[in-house]
């Protein structure tokens, strides 16, 4: 780790990372594998840009990377890979600083107040697609009254504007995602891989609630559950009572608060449903047009 | 005719000891009211027909005949709420409004229910009861105008019968909505006879309190005001009659003899149901009372059909016999079977208030 040339390494890591949206405070904490490395393997990626960041490194640079070194330290492999494709370092920097004044316009400043106690405090939301995110590692301060509070930078976290945008925006991160696995399954990089395995599970999961596949005819052809026979007893259908016609038999329990209906006559629907009220029950019969 | 000689004759000590004991008997039914919810006169297991408004008006009077129901609560869907109740005799009453018009009677056919109510030519001429209602009662019973329910006078299931009662009389209601007000449920339509039949299955009493005969008593209506029909009369005229008086009912009496030939109740339906449409139904406004009574259905006695007393009677016997038969009404008739009053359910329970 020491090897890489520290200029360099630090300051493209701390853009690239300030870029794709993690926490700001690995702009000054890190430079040290062992923080990456344990990002990269215990922690899932912080949402969906994230990994599309990581990959777009990766697929583009590949050629690159490949050709120059196979890096054997897991840690630092998508630096300098990153690295290692471009030539030109001042210019990686230019463009870098420039995304990060461009985030940092983006960010707004959020306060989490947490004052009810407690040993762990997690933080999550869309920017890290619900996972547990857990706050305690990231950079605290005391505020005038003593409370320790976290700082978290969610500068790629991307507002809800709607499901359109939202569904294209995802479905071009599953695509990339997939993109990724296919590539890494040759096992060049871990970390590519590791993180394709999961990125691609999450792919499977979403695929199996959109999907595009009919289904079987028999699904929506096949019968309605049969009607429990209690409900066949419809006091309504009773022969009235010829000294009281407003008087229904007793329902049973079971048949209260549902729907009966008429097949439709003369344009006019007939409704009808039993309710209780305390004690008694009220059959009220509804005539609607239809 | 009857005077009232058995309380003239009476010497003054006996009199007010009389008065006491009426007295102690109206308290304690007002008391027996004023302790009764209006969830206590409600069946074990009602039914309430509701009509949107929307639907043509012939449609719903065919439902409230099969149904056999007096009355059907109106649901306006775009205000959802309750805009006012349709009784049977609103429908005879848009007949009566087309024959004395000389409207097309098809055209009725099309008409939804609140095209009719909106029709200031019908509710002006025929309608006697203002359907648009302008106050509701909340469940403490107050009277008070409110918004959302400016159209519909309903009365909470937990108001007392007292207030029910009194609401029914000054509003000179005949039907009265007991209303689930959170739920916008009505969960059924009371009437006076609703209210007179808890009362007499409910009622206990030890003392013998209720022994002055209902003429002494004043409740009904005797002599000249009695409004009496003959058989020769068409029901056009009939009804032409009990509309002016506002009555629901009237005695139909021999012209010779004055005996009484049986009674006609307005929201006797026969003459309707015999028709096979619309226009028949309102050139059968021509039949005769003589006609109609004979087309009177036997088999089911319903509570408007001809049940007769004597000046005699006592309440309490008028109780009882309520009791048994439930009747709207009674025709006080003499020996003879002459007519000299009426005894309805609401004098009945007006007599209390």
């Amino acid at each position: 780790m020491g090897n890489q040339p520290a200029s360099g390494a630090g300051g493209s890591m701390s853009s690239r990372r300030s870029s794709s949206g993690y926490h700001s405070h690995q702009q000054h904490g890190a430079g040290s594998g062992a923080g990456q490395s344990s990002y990269g393997g215990s922690k899932p990626p912080p949402g969906g840009a994230a990994p599309v960041g990581y990959m777009q490194t990766h697929s583009q640079q590949y050629p690159g990377a490949a050709m120059k070194k196979s890096s054997s330290d897991m840690s630092m492999t998508d630096l300098s890979s990153h690295y290692g494709a471009d030539a030109n370092e001042p210019a990686i920097s230019q463009l870098d600083l420039a995304t990060i004044s461009a985030a940092e316009e983006d960010t707004v400043p959020t306060v989490f107040r947490w004052e009810h106690g407690g040993r762990n405090v997690y933080i999550t939301g869309t920017f890290n697609g619900w996972s547990l995110a857990l706050a305690p590692d990231q950079p605290t301060v005391a505020d005038i009254e003593g409370r320790i509070n976290n700082f978290i930078d969610v500068t790629d976290f991307k507002a809800y504007t709607g499901d359109k945008e939202f569904e294209k925006e995802r479905a071009a991160a599953d695509y990339h995602r997939c993109t990724k696995s296919d590539k890494s399954s040759n096992g060049e990089e871990e970390t590519a891989s590791s993180s394709g395995k999961k990125s691609s599970k999450g792919s499977d999961a979403e695929g199996e609630v959109y999907g595009h596949s009919m289904p079987d005819l028999d699904e929506y052809t096949k019968e309605p559950p049969p009607l429990p026979p209690h409900l066949r007893h419809i006091i309504l259908n009773k022969p009235p009572q010829l000294q009281d016609t407003a008087a229904l038999p007793v329902p049973q329990h079971v048949a209260l608060n549902h729907l009966y209906c008429t097949a439709i006559k003369d344009n006019m629907m007939v409704l009808g449903i039993t309710q209780r009220y305390k004690t008694k029950s009220c059959t009220t019969v509804y005539y609607s047009p239809c | 005719m009857m005077s009232t000689q058995s309380a003239s004759a009476a010497p003054s000590g006996m009199l007010r000891e009389r008065e006491v004991v009426r007295n102690t008997g109206k308290e304690a039914i007002a008391s027996f009211l004023e302790a009764q919810t209006c969830y206590s006169v409600l069946r074990a297991s009602g039914k309430v027909v509701v009509f949107d408004t929307r639907i043509p008006i012939q449609l719903a009077f065919y439902a409230l005949v099969e149904h056999d129901m007096q009355a059907a609560p109106l649901w306006d869907p775009k205000r959802c709420q309750f805009v006012g109740i349709l009784t049977v005799t609103d429908f005879i009453d848009v007949l009566r409004y087309y024959r004395q018009t000389g409207a097309d009677v098809v055209t009725l056919a099309t008409r939804s229910i609140a095209d009719i109510l909106a029709d200031e030519g019908i509710l002006s001429t025929v309608l006697r009861k203002s359907i648009p209602r302008r106050f509701a009662v909340n469940s403490a019973g107050e009277y008070k105008e409110s918004d959302q329910h400016s159209s519909f006078l309903a009365i909470d299931a937990e108001a007392t019968l007292d207030r029910a009662c009194h609401l029914l009389h000054d509003q000179s209601l005949d039907f009265l909505p007991v209303m689930l007000a959170p739920d916008m449920r009505v969960l059924a339509t009371i009437t006076y006879t609703c209210v007179l039949e808890h009362l007499v299955n409910n009622f206990r009493e030890q003392r013998r309190l209720f022994d002055d005969t209902i003429y002494d008593l004043g409740i009904g209506t005797y002599g000249e005001e009695v409004v009496v029909a003959y058989p020769h009369q068409s029901l056009h005229e009939v009804l032409h009659t009990l509309h002016m008086h506002g009555l629901s009912a009237v005695p139909v009496v021999d012209e010779n003899t004055k005996k009484i030939r049986g009674v006609y109740s307005r929201s006797d339906i026969t003459f309707l149901t015999k028709a096979s449409d619309a226009e028949d139904a309102v050139s059968n406004l021509n039949l005769t009372m003589d006609v109609l009574m004979s087309q009177q259905r036997t088999d089911v006695t319903t509570p408007d059909a001809l049940h007769t007393c004597s000046t005699r009677q006592t309440l309490q016997s008028v109780f009882e016999y309520f009791a048994q038969v439930k009747f709207n009404r009674l025709i006080v008739v003499d020996d003879e079977e002459r007519v000299v009053g009426v005894v309805s359910a609401r004098d009945l329970v007006a007599y209390f208030l």
